[in-house]
């Protein structure tokens, strides 16, 4: 922590207070005041201590992106798009660049999308806005609300009345200051709204870098906020970075504003500079350089990896920038895929470290130590001890130091490939771990986690709670992006299917059909799933018997027909679902069916549409005669 | 289904009863604003677009333009606000609507082709397609264009009798008469064409007995009034006369004073 502390790490904003003597101590001390958390809370720049390569090959890009930070500077907002293949050195170009920013004290947020992460509905955004807000993982919802209205409250007063909106999308709502119910669409083109009115009242007082990283992971909810993001840049002193894999696109790239910079593997030059600067240039490594170069195919993390593993087998001796070959390489031994080279460095772990590591995998790219102890179940001293092997072996780095200790992977190819190191039962194992420690970590941001949840229960082979989850995940979802609502639903009603009989698994899957239907005739979906999922819940509804399914799901689905136009073909459907809904003998229900008398009025029953409502009256009468007594 | 169903029920009674010749204007008005004060106290806010559209659908039948466009702007105001392209594409036809009351043709025009746009969008909008295109006739004519607003009408009464929806059929074969009485009122000279004037006669009678099926007693005073327009087209003032009165009295009856006044006003130099 001294260490940490001290000028020049960036962790704490320290003033310097000048020299003073201590007794005791023989020569002066220089004393700072310790005024806060520095600027530097993301510790990727630990990754450079834990040995970063040498920035190289990438002058032409860094210019592309110094030019659009200028013209951005003068009002004109931008994206540029940075595509590559896996570790030809994405990440580390907008890492270089946002670092050259926040020296410039320009604002920079990050947003990151991660592999298996595409049904996690809003997971970059939430990140981005997170940070944006200055919200820290165990912050109660309370806090969290304070520094969303705090900070939102001191950029433009009168969005005060959208702050329930933020605090909904965020998963701390209050009681005590709702936001209005309104359609879903509604709510989400509001939202996006807000966030352009936050994003441009902010750009009025100083440039800012939104990075978005591996957009092929990107959940369609974040890449509706995107798309918004990239409309409203005109006008604003906004850069947006944004990184990906081809072959992903996007509808926005071909605004005029957003140009693409297509990351080519280093040259030559940069090749050598790269391994000079790893290696070193001892007469050993003669022609060792040439076979890493040509191997590697000029991609930088395969050239890194390569080398760390030539240390890690002792092949290389010394240290970086001054190696030399301990022993000749054997052309058998040399892996031909960058992965082939994170393998074997996994596979060279101790059996508890490649543990760990595996365990951090099945996580995700980033996680806290609280986390992976919990889900480990290892105490503390073991857990430091662990994580200090896997930083020395440069696989992982620390992200955070503050508010808590939070890791990360040094690259996803680390992330991906431990955790497809592992057998399938030990993984389902340790995904149900964390499912069960996310809920116990974080009781507060259980909306939010709840697509998380949900996804790690489904690799725990645990369907059921899965399915359970997930409801809550696409209720949550619905209330900021209904897309992404309805891809939850649909996932909630395969994990019913997948989930062994029982009443609840059945009730699951009635109630996410009726809602894949909801959402469906709102947001256009093709005839044959809605008429698909009406069949599907249809059959439950029979099998469960349950009258209030079955009046539900009929009611639903013909309400569907009638707003498409076909009316009168589903009339009959309409007046059984309000039989049904009076066998089931729920006066609420009844009233609530008021899509039969809709119908019925557009069809041109009348006086059969007047009868319907009968029972609506009389439930409204009883229920204001108690109110009255 | 629906977040506030009381309040819609309250609606939907008042402008059923509306229809069916039981309750006045001032009546039906009366308990569709309760409808409404009820709807904006429920926590889902665009349950009050429905009432909104009722209440537009009021005025139309009074021929208050003025009331009809403060109505239609509130709709779309919640419709933008808080309702999805569902509710955006009736809030604005109801916009074009409260036009139409008021003679404001381009407006009109320029408000049904946005709903029509939002309605195509997506499939579940087809309910409001036809109700969009007949408003977008009755626009159409006013603005000269009798062509277009036939057009207009026929697509409309042939979309709504194929998904069933009588009630949106009965209003647009109201405008779809409409421009074919005006076409043959611009060729005045000449004798009415047997083969329109055979047309005209179908629309009616189709017109006619949706009233009788639904029992929508409400819309027979629009229907004495093209039978008025038809026979001043013919020169049979007797009829034109008689079906004008008998429009006129029906208005009043419902308590369409707008309406009645309008009517009493062009039948006052015909009495002399």
């Amino acid at each position: 922590v001294v260490k940490i502390a001290l000028p020049g790490h960036g962790y704490f904003e320290l003033h310097d207070m000048g020299l003073f003597d201590v007794r005791g101590v023989g020569e002066r001390l220089r004393v700072y005041e310790l005024a806060g958390l520095g600027r530097l809370r993301t510790a990727i720049e630990l990754a450079r201590a834990h040995g970063f390569s040498r920035f190289v090959g990438r002058d032409r890009e860094t210019d592309v992106l110094e030019s659009a930070l200028a013209r951005v500077g003068e009002g004109s907002g931008e994206v540029v798009c940075v595509a590559g293949e896996a570790g030809i050195g994405k990440s580390r170009l907008l890492y270089e660049f946002a670092q050259r920013c926040r020296e410039d004290r320009i604002e920079v947020w990050e947003g990151h999308c991660r592999a298996r992460a595409q049904s996690l509905p809003l997971m970059p955004l939430l990140e981005l806005l997170r940070s944006y807000f200055g919200i820290g993982e165990r912050d109660t919802g309370r806090a969290v609300r304070e520094q969303i209205a705090g900070r939102v409250l001191l950029l433009d007063p009168s969005l005060h009345d959208e702050l329930p909106l933020l605090f909904d999308l965020l998963g701390v709502s209050d009681p005590g200051f709702p936001a209005v119910r309104i359609d879903p669409e509604a709510r989400q083109r509001r939202l996006f709204a807000v966030l352009n009115r936050i994003l441009a009242t902010r750009s009025q007082r100083s440039v800012a870098l939104f990075v978005f990283e591996d957009l092929q992971w990107i959940d369609p909810g974040s890449a509706a906020f995107l798309e918004n993001l990239v409309d409203a840049l005109p006008g604003t002193r906004t850069l947006v970075l944004a990184s990906f894999r081809p072959p992903y696109e996007a509808e926005w790239m071909r605004r005029s504003y957003c140009g693409r910079l297509a990351l080519a593997p280093l040259g030559l030059r940069s090749r050598r500079e790269l391994l000079r600067d790893l290696l070193g240039a001892d007469r050993s490594l003669d022609g060792l350089a040439k076979r890493i170069g040509e191997r590697a195919r000029g991609n930088p993390f395969f050239i890194e990896e390569f080398v760390r593993g030539l240390v890690d087998t002792r092949s290389l001796v010394g240290e970086r920038g001054a190696y030399r070959l301990a022993r000749p390489l054997e052309e058998k031994t040399v892996p031909s895929t960058v992965q082939a080279v994170i393998a074997a460095r996994i596979d060279r772990l101790g059996e508890r470290e490649k543990q760990l590591l595996q365990t951090a995998a099945v996580i995700g790219r980033e996680f806290t130590e609280r986390e992976l102890r919990s889900v480990a179940g290892i105490a503390e001293p073991e857990a430091h001890a662990l994580l200090r092997a896997l930083l020395g072996d440069e696989l992982i780095y620390e992200r955070a130091l503050v508010p808590e200790v939070q890791y990360a992977f040094v690259h996803q190819l680390i992330e991906e490939i431990a955790y497809h190191s592992q057998l399938h039962d030990r993984r389902a194992r340790m995904h149900a771990h964390v499912a069960a420690a996310l809920e116990e970590l974080y009781p507060e941001r259980l909306d939010e986690l709840a697509a998380r949840v949900s996804q790690h229960l489904e690799q725990a082979d645990e369907p059921l709670a899965a399915a359970r989850w997930g409801a809550r995940a696409a209720a949550w979802t619905g209330f900021a992006d209904p897309p992404g609502a309805l891809d939850q639903w649909r996932r909630v009603s395969e994990l019913s299917d997948a989930a062994p009989d029982s009443p609840e698994a059945v009730a699951i899957g009635i109630w996410s059909r009726i809602a894949i239907m909801n959402f469906g005739w709102r947001l256009g979906a093709e005839e044959q799933e809605i008429t698909r999922a009406f069949e599907q819940a249809r059959e439950l509804a029979e099998r469960s018997g349950d009258m209030r399914s079955r009046a539900m799901v009929l009611g639903m689905y013909a309400h569907t027909r009638v707003v498409a136009g076909d009316a009168a073909a589903y009339l009959d459907m309409h007046r059984e679902s309000i039989r049904l809904a009076d066998q089931a003998g729920d006066p609420a229900l009844r009233v609530a069916m008021v899509g039969t008398p809709f119908a019925l009025f557009m069809t041109g029953h009348l006086r059969e549409a007047l009868r319907t409502m009968e029972p609506a009256f009389a439930l409204w009468a009883e229920t204001q005669r108690s109110a009255r007594d | 289904v629906s977040g506030s169903p009381y309040a819609d029920c309250m609606w939907f009674r008042a402008s059923i009863r509306l229809y069916l010749g039981e309750l006045t204007i001032q009546a039906a008005r009366a308990e569709t604003e309760r409808a409404l004060a009820m709807a904006l106290e429920h926590p889902d806010a665009v349950d009050a677009l429905g009432a909104y559209v009722a209440l537009i659908g009021i005025c139309s039948f009074e021929g208050d333009g003025e009331a009809a466009l403060e109505h239609a702007a509130r709709a779309v105001e919640l419709a933008e606000r808080a309702g999805g392209l569902w509710a955006q594409s009736k809030a604005h036809s109801e916009r074009g609507q409260a036009h139409v009351l008021r003679g404001e043709w381009n407006e009109a025009i320029a408000a049904e082709t946005r709903s029509l746009e939002l309605a195509r969008t997506f499939p579940a909008g087809m309910l409001w397609e036809p109700a969009a295109l007949a408003q977008l006739a009755n626009a159409y004519l006013g603005a000269g264009d009798a062509e277009r607003a036939r057009d207009a009408a026929e697509q409309a009464v042939a979309i709504s009798a194929k998904g069933g929806s009588r009630l949106i059929e009965l209003w647009a074969q109201v405008p779809l008469v409409s421009p074919l009485i005006g076409v043959q009122a611009t060729h005045a000279s000449a004798e009415l064409d047997p083969g329109a004037r055979a047309e005209i006669e179908r629309a009616l009678g189709r017109a006619e007995t949706l009233i009788q099926e639904l029992g929508a007693k409400s819309v027979e005073p629009f229907l004495h009034e093209l039978r008025a327009r038809l026979a001043q087209l013919t020169g049979d003032t007797p009829r034109y006369v008689r079906e004008l009165t008998e429009a006129q009295r029906q208005f009043a009856e419902m308590g369409a004073d707008p309406q009645a006044a309008r009517l009493s006003a062009e039948l006052a130099p015909a009495a002399t």
